[in-house]
């Protein structure tokens, strides 16, 4: 059984007549939206298959049904069912043996066989269980049918089992209709038996008798479903016969199903509320999913082998994986490898141009000192100046300055102290460096003066010269 | 060969570590190596590209910065630019009193598509006009560059110096001279 349906509509097949409810899910019951009643004229219509489709969704369209997942309620007498006991299992072995038991059962009828059964196997102990068949050609023919009424097959279940689910407690049913009357027991909520009764109704008090008496329970508690077929005198007598305690199916004691009040709307011949009770409760069963069978959704479809093993799918994943990861690593070293291409490329292209930057340089280099605002010496000979003292006995007869920075300062003082302080101030000046005393001798000459000698590297500051006109002019320099 | 279950999964543990060693092997550790081969290379070519860009720009800079600053004020012709320094020294030795006792020619070495001349000069000098004399030295119409300096004192205590100095410009070499 299909779950998650909430408006489906609901056919139960009678020989003359198919009885229509179109049942939404409602809170807290089910409600029929549209009841109505589709005549078959001809008694072979399920053989027309395709005519018979085609007329039914003439009248559904006509009487405004427009749900489109059926429900398909059979009648016993299209049913071979046995009871069969289970011993204690699990569901899959059970569904293995009552397939092997339903085997059996066609092979009685000489027929294929589409079955499901009632009850459910227990794991514990030993259950029974209701094995139901119907005909696989009668089936197909119902598909056709559907089909060619724009229908989609959502159950197929017999009428009278699917009604069980609106029965409170452990009553058996019996539902009569037009086309005779059919009987279902049940023991524990598990049905037992399900099958037509063959009598006229004078006789059915006395074959219904006789087919309770072989229940173990006896008549015990019987809900009857009339379709409206008894005389209010016959439905008397046959309570009173029957015996127990019967009582007659109607709204009232369906309290899971509802009737909206336009759902009458839909009727078309004379169809009273009670003959629509049980397509409504089909379909209210189907929406609950409490169908007890399905032809369509059978317990005892084989279940296909899977096609891998979950190990197999894991190794294929990993394999997968393996191999996404090996083709992104190769991506990855591919683009780096084109990036590194695209580098070296733009390396080869740049380094002729190498050649004549650093002949640029090497000119600016050479030609700047050319273009200098003044002559450097000048600053070094400032420098000089500033690193001595007048207050000292000390003075320089000879200084020396070449281009490359490189000069010599020689000159006498009163001591041989005098040379070494100037040498700390000179060094104290930020342009001159490497400062060292080159030779220093005392008590030279008549006057015993000290007589020195410094080297030192003269640093100039950078000049930023863009242009020799930024030269001072030998006027202002004069200034 | 039957296997049981301990066998069987002895036997895939082993087929799945070949397994890996080989696609190690074959597959993994070359592109690996690949991987940082690319990487070396990038981060070593970048260097490069980055110095050599910068290179580059120094280069076009300095290109720019000699152009503005010798475009009309360098000659070709070395008989015309030693007279046009021997005349600018003449002058800025009058205008500030110096008296040039010698002047001799010198000529420097070839380097950069340019070669140097020059004169070594001797002058009796006080500091004041030394100092005039170089700061007046600088023309804007001429490369002037004072090669090496020598100040003398002439008597202790007295103002009075003897001074020694190179001084040179340089001209542009014609394609020819620079091949020599």
């Amino acid at each position: 059984m299909k779950r998650g349906l909430s408006n489906v509509l609901s056919l139960v097949i009678g020989s003359r007549s198919i009885v229509l409810a179109h049942v939404t899910a409602g809170k807290p019951n089910a409600v029929a939206k549209r009841v109505g009643q589709f005549l078959l004229d001809d008694a072979n219509w399920l053989d027309k298959a395709d005519d018979s489709g085609k007329a039914l969704r003439a009248f559904l369209d006509s009487h405004g049904f427009d749900a489109t997942h059926a429900i398909i309620g059979v009648p016993a007498g299209w049913l071979l069912a046995q009871e069969k006991e289970v011993p204690p299992t699990d569901a899959n072995s059970a569904s293995a043996i009552l397939r092997l038991a339903a085997e059996r059962l066609a092979m009685s009828g000489s027929a294929p066989l589409v079955a499901d059964y009632a009850g459910k196997p227990s794991t514990s102990v030993d259950s029974k269980v209701l094995l139901v068949g119907m005909l696989r050609s009668q089936y197909d023919k119902l598909e056709k049918f559907a089909s060619a009424a724009g229908l989609t097959i959502s159950a197929v279940c017999p009428t009278s089992l699917g009604v069980l689910d609106t029965l409170a407690g452990d009553s058996s049913l019996l539902r009569i209709t037009n086309d005779g009357a059919e009987i279902v027991t049940q023991d524990a909520g598990v049905p037992t038996m399900i099958r037509p009764i063959a009598a006229a109704p004078q006789q059915l008090a006395a074959e219904l008798k006789r087919t309770l008496a072989m229940r173990p329970g006896g008549v015990g508690r019987l809900a009857i479903a009339d379709g409206g077929t008894l005389a209010g005198g016959d439905r008397d007598n046959l309570l009173a016969r029957v015996g127990g305690s019967p009582r007659v199916l109607d709204e009232a004691s369906c309290p899971g199903i509802g009737f909206d009040t336009a759902a009458m709307n839909g009727a078309a011949t004379g169809l009273t509320q009670a003959a629509a009770l049980p397509a409504v409760a089909l379909g209210a069963a189907a929406i609950a999913a409490k169908l007890p069978v399905d032809f369509a959704d059978s317990k005892l479809a084989e279940v296909a082998p899977q096609r891998f093993g979950r190990k197999t799918i894991w190794a294929v994943a990993l394999v997968a994986l393996a191999i996404i990861g090996v083709i992104a690593l190769e991506w990855t070293v591919e683009s780096r490898e084109a990036e590194a291409a695209d580098i070296a490329r733009k390396v080869a292209e740049i380094s002729p141009q190498l050649k004549s930057a650093k002949a640029s340089v090497a000119k600016l280099d050479f030609g700047r000192p050319y273009f200098a605002p003044h002559p450097p010496q000048l600053d070094c000979l400032k420098a000089i100046t500033n690193a001595f003292n007048y207050n000292e006995l000390i003075f320089a007869d000879n200084v020396q300055l070449r281009d490359t920075g490189s000069g010599t300062l020689a000159g006498k003082a009163v001591n041989g102290t005098l040379p070494l302080a100037l040498i700390d101030r000179m060094k104290a000046q930020p342009q001159l460096s490497n400062v060292q005393l080159s030779s220093l001798q005392n008590n030279t000459g008549k006057e015993k003066e000290s007589a020195f000698s410094i080297t030192f590297t003269f640093v100039p500051a950078p000049f930023n010269t863009t242009s020799p006109t930024t030269k001072p002019s030998s006027t202002a320099a004069a200034k | 060969m039957k296997l049981n279950h301990r066998e069987k999964m002895i036997a895939l543990g082993v087929g799945l570590i070949l397994a890996l060693f080989v696609l190690d092997q074959l597959l993994l550790s070359p592109m690996f190596v690949r991987l940082a081969t690319a990487d070396d290379s990038i981060a070593r070519d970048s260097q490069t590209l980055e110095q050599s860009n910068g290179m580059k720009r120094n280069g076009d800079l300095a290109d720019v910065r000699w152009r503005k600053m010798s475009e009309g004020h360098i000659g070709t012709d070395a008989s015309a630019a030693q007279s046009q320094l021997l005349n600018h020294m003449n002058e800025v030795a009058r205008n500030t009193g110096v008296n040039l006792t010698s002047i001799k020619p010198e000529h420097g070495e070839k380097a950069q598509g340019f070669a140097r001349t020059g004169f070594r000069a001797s002058a009796n000098v006080t500091m004041s006009t030394l100092v005039s004399f170089l700061l007046r030295l600088e023309s804007p119409d001429l490369p002037i560059r004072v090669t090496d300096l020598q100040i003398k004192s002439n008597k202790p205590g007295v103002d009075d110096l003897t001074v020694d100095l190179g001084i040179s410009t340089i001209y542009k070499l014609s394609a020819a001279e620079e091949a020599k």
